[in-house]
């Protein structure tokens, strides 16, 4: 990978195309787990590679490739985040009967959740977390759902880990309220 | 830990469990999209770099020929002006008789 980027430095399609070949499903990833709402995922990711083109002169290679695109990769997802508005506040009534459902049955308890629950809960999910600011929701994002440790986003994000506690802690507050607000609503 | 706690763990749980999409192949055309805006841009990047390295240039050229200037100045002022001058034969004078 590192030949790679040396030889897409020195302007080597070939090596370009390689490049993207093998970046492409981690830039996908996490698109795809922090997708803003207005923006499509291909155009997202064709803004993230060429912005990795047009920076390659200052990859200076202490880190690997792969935090490097993921920095690139979540500063641009963020930015896209915070240019699109806030969403109005998360009603019951906003959410589909299903989405309703898995709220209403998390008192219970229950064994493994079925392959419906588990993409009526990740919608749920989606929609508290669209109430967050985009770091709020991105902090959240690779901690609980996609289950990276403190180390591990620190490296991706650029943040250090007690930044990444801090910002970890103020984000679940934040979504524990709004899940409240919104549980609250679901009872009456 | 609170109920509520627990009660976003557990959907946090079952959302992790969500099949993704899991094709990862790259678009129709998309690598020769991003060549094609990358050749674009760089070149005006490099452009603009260029201007401000030379810009940047300009700035420290003018800056030593005014500090040149000034300091020209500054020594014909001190070297023409009759006080300076009295001042410098004095102190002159004084060196040479002091000096065996």
């Amino acid at each position: 990978m590192q030949a790679c980027v040396e030889r897409a430095k020195q302007r080597d399609e070939t090596a370009a195309r390689e490049l993207m070949q093998q970046l492409y499903p981690l830039v996908l990833k996490l698109v795809r787990g922090h997708l803003p709402r207005r923006t499509g995922e291909e155009d997202l990711c064709q803004m993230i590679f060429i912005k990795i083109f047009q920076n390659l002169e200052q990859y200076s290679g202490k880190v690997p490739v792969e935090h490097w695109v993921s920095r690139i990769a979540i500063n641009t997802c963020l930015n896209q985040l915070q240019s699109e508005k806030v969403r109005p506040e998360l009603r019951w009534a906003d959410l589909s009967e299903e989405e309703a459902t898995v709220l209403q049955n998390l008192s219970e308890k229950s064994d493994a959740p079925s392959i419906a629950e588990a993409i009526a809960s990740r919608e749920v999910v989606d929609k508290l977390l669209g109430e967050l600011q985009p770091q709020d929701r991105l902090v959240i994002n690779l901690m609980h759902i996609e289950g990276y440790s403190l180390q591990e986003i620190s490296q991706i994000t650029g943040w250090n880990t007690t930044l990444v506690k801090v910002r970890a802690f103020r984000a679940r507050q934040r979504l524990k309220n709004v899940f409240n607000q919104l549980m609250a609503e679901g009872k009456l | 830990m609170s109920d509520l706690d627990s009660q976003l763990d557990k959907l946090f749980k079952a959302a992790s469990r969500a099949p993704r999409e899991t094709s990862c192949e790259l678009p129709y055309g998309f690598e020769t999209r991003v060549l094609a805006a990358w050749a674009a841009s760089p070149a005006e990047e490099i452009s603009l770099l260029a201007f401000f390295q030379r810009a940047l240039l300009a700035c420290l050229a003018v800056m030593a020929l005014t500090l040149a200037y000034s300091y020209g100045n500054w020594n014909n002022t001190v070297s023409s002006n009759p006080l300076y001058a009295m001042t410098d034969s004095a102190v002159d004078s004084a060196v040479d008789i002091s000096l065996p």
